[in-house]
């Protein structure tokens, strides 16, 4: 809009001085700006939403700046050309590949390298680490529970998520923009493989930690990962650890008979209180006890004790295979 | 006001007859040591009581609680620990991981650490340290980190006297600085004889 | 007047990627100084560029800083954040001392701060550590036998006393006093 009204003002000054003077001359906004604006609107209405553009394309963009820029703001030293080659999509790689088939060129040194070798590192590296820092940090949790935490950690979407909020998303080289959740979290592997290989596996377990463990920060464990039946299973673990038999009993009760009933139920073992649970009824109000009792057994209650993420998984304890 | 004053009245005056139904209805409630309230009672109906006595009971209790909060701090079983603390004129209860934001213009930047200091009150599933008016300076370390320096969105500050052709309006942006929490930890064990020589006047800014 | 805030966008405080927990990552990822060669409303931003930006651009290696000089147009500020906002900022007859200042808040920024009206000052995903209240909670033992509906417990607990009852203590103190003046003459 300033652009037409510098514009009209321009037109204004250019004419001739004497026929300033005319009362239609004063019009500084042009009659036809306004149904031209209309028509534009329309239009690009009627197209619909439009895919974004990417960055890339831009005049403003310097791949290299961008790379180099990329590791500094992330605190660690990448080697540039293995960078590169860890944001390159396998799609995009076959693509140009083709296209330089068309053009007639068929020599074995201009073979774009992908990243797959670099994800497939990069993710058994991240794996190796979540699985030793659950360890480590929940030692009391079954491996089934660790393996659940660690499968939402390692997600696709955790790590699409994680990956885009390092600025990946415009120097991933795929086929299509914006990048898909998957190549973004393969592209997110990739990095980490490159790390390893540039500055060493002990600065990739660090970068593991601070960008993908710390999903963990204040999360409720028991939305990651719930036992299913979990009477039957506390009772396995009575038994195995000679606790007692398991006894639910009402704590309490109000509103009986009423659409606003209430129970509390109280779990025993050998007549030490497990936990304790609510419910509408009875059998639920069990559930939620004898889940309580697992949580405190297993030390997932939410009070539990924070994760430390300044932690060092010690290098020998990771398994890496 | 009356009301309250009324009701106080009342209360005050069946303190005789209800004492023992009322300290029963409240202890029920309260997590203070059962000596205190067992106390109440007594002192209405026994008229000499041995204050000497009394106050070494109380200070055993103190010492076996101490006593026992430093164990768990030991065993590294307290979980997790919350504090209020006051920073830049406001109160914030805080726990490991948390966000809050300071207002107004404040001189830490993007990625500094800072420890706060002055802890009111810090506490755990099972126990709470009570400063008086904060904890022993060093007893809680609070870490932070400073994460975000920014602006506030527009507010308008917009004023009209009618008939007085008088009309002002501004607008302004203030700056915000967003903490996260990083740590929470009780630093040495929780002594009560040195807490009671500790003296008060400490400044902590 | 202007109530555009009212119906702005409001949120809760939030950092982006659990910033500040592992370490610290600035959230700008690149700069763009937009002015003109020769116009009058660009010289404080040719002066910054003439006499800061390499510092700072040698300060910030995380930063991408791009300049693009266009005839005739005003000089614009835009940054990118990684969580993908953009803010851009007109600079018109800004001085350079204001350009530094603006360039710092982008750079101390997570996003685009100026959309966003804030409802707390505070945020955590775990509210209650010793755990909430209940009407279960540190219930007397003598209650958990009770059976209702029962009289005792339906009374209030400051139920002011009547006057038949004030009466029938009176009476019961004058019946006692007279009792023990009648057993010491006894005894007498």
């Amino acid at each position: 809009m300033s652009f037409f009204r510098c514009v009209a003002g321009v037109l204004v000054l250019a004419r001739p001085l004497n026929s300033v003077r005319t009362v239609e001359a004063r019009r500084h906004i042009k009659r036809w700006v306004a149904p031209t604006l209309r028509e534009l609107a329309h239009r690009q209405q009627k197209q619909g939403p439009q895919k974004p553009e990417p960055r890339a394309g831009f005049v403003e963009w310097n791949y290299r700046s961008e790379l180099f820029a990329f590791g500094k703001r992330l605190g660690e030293n990448f080697e540039l050309p293995l960078l590169q080659e860890a944001f390159t999509q396998r799609s995009y790689a076959h693509q140009e590949e083709e296209k330089q088939r068309k053009l007639g060129i068929e020599e074995v040194d201009l073979k774009i390298a992908d990243n797959q070798q670099l994800a497939k590192k990069g993710a058994h590296i991240a794996r190796a680490y979540v699985e030793a820092f659950l360890k480590q940090s929940l030692p009391k949790v079954p491996k089934e529970g660790q393996d659940a935490i660690a499968s939402y950690l390692l997600s696709t979407e955790t790590l699409a998520h994680v990956s885009s909020h390092l600025g990946t998303k415009d120097l991933i080289f795929t086929t299509e923009y914006p990048p898909s959740p998957e190549s973004l979290a393969e592209s997110l592997q990739a990095v980490i493989g490159a790390l390893a290989d540039s500055s060493g596996v002990e600065r990739a377990f660090l970068f593991v930690r601070d960008f993908i463990c710390t999903q963990l920060n204040q999360k409720d464990l028991l939305d990651l990962w719930t036992p299913k039946q979990p009477l039957q299973l506390l009772d396995e673990i009575c038994q195995q650890r000679k606790l007692g038999e398991v006894e639910p009993r009402l704590l309490g009760d109000c509103g009986k008979n009423t659409v606003l009933a209430a129970y509390q139920v109280g779990i025993y073992a050998n007549r030490q209180l497990l936990g304790k649970g609510f419910g509408e009824d009875v059998p639920t109000a069990t559930e939620t006890a004898a889940l309580d009792a697992l949580q405190s057994l297993f030390d997932i209650h939410d009070n539990r004790r924070p994760f430390d993420f300044g932690l060092q998984v010690e290098t020998k304890n990771v398994r890496l295979g | 006001m009356s009301f309250l004053s009324h009701t106080m009245r009342q209360v005050l005056r069946q303190a005789a007859t209800q004492t023992s139904t009322l300290t029963g209805a409240m202890r029920c409630l309260s997590l203070a040591p059962a000596l205190w309230q067992q106390n109440k009672p007594a002192a209405a109906a026994v008229a000499p009581i041995d204050v000497a006595a009394v106050a070494k009971d109380q200070q055993k209790e103190c010492l076996s609680i101490c006593e026992r909060v430093n164990q768990q701090v030991a065993k590294q079983e307290q979980g997790r620990l919350f504090a209020v603390v006051h920073l830049c004129g406001k109160q914030f209860k805080i726990t490991a991981g948390d966000i809050i934001l300071v207002e107004g213009y404040w001189p830490p930047t993007t990625g500094d650490e800072i420890s706060l200091d002055k802890v009111l009150l810090a506490g755990a599933r099972d126990f709470t340290l009570i400063g008086r008016p904060i904890l022993e300076p060093g007893l809680v370390t609070v870490k932070a980190t400073v994460v975000e320096k920014t602006l506030t969105h527009t507010k308008t500050h917009f004023k009209k006297k009618r008939r007085k052709q008088y009309m002002r309006i501004n607008f302004q942006r203030s700056p915000n600085t967003m903490l996260r929490i990083n740590t929470i930890e009780v630093a040495r064990p929780v002594d009560a004889s040195s807490e009671a020589e500790q003296e008060p006047s400490k400044r902590l800014f | 007047m202007s109530n555009s805030h009212l119906f702005m966008k409001s949120g809760f405080p939030r950092a982006p990627l659990q910033n500040g927990l592992g370490r610290y990552v600035c959230q700008l990822q690149r700069i763009t100084l937009k002015f003109c060669k020769n116009n009058g409303s660009s010289k404080g931003m040719r002066d910054f560029i003439e006499n800061h930006l390499v510092d700072f651009a040698k300060e910030n290696p995380g930063i991408v800083v791009y300049v693009k000089p266009r005839r005739h147009r005003t000089p614009v500020l835009v940054g990118e954040y990684l969580n993908g906002d953009r803010e851009w900022m007109s600079c018109r007859n800004s001085t350079e001392a204001d350009i530094t200042k603006w360039v710092d808040l982008l750079k101390t920024q997570n996003g685009s701060s100026s959309s966003l009206r804030l409802r707390k000052m505070w945020h955590t995903d775990v509210p209650s550590i010793q755990g909430p209240w209940t009407p279960f909670l540190l219930r007397a033992p003598e209650t958990h036998g009770q059976a209702y509906p029962s009289v005792d417990a339906s009374k209030p607990l400051d139920a002011p006393q009547t006057a038949t009852e004030k009466l029938i203590e009176l009476f019961r103190q004058q019946q006692l006093e007279t009792e023990d003046v009648l057993s010491q003459k006894r005894a007498e």
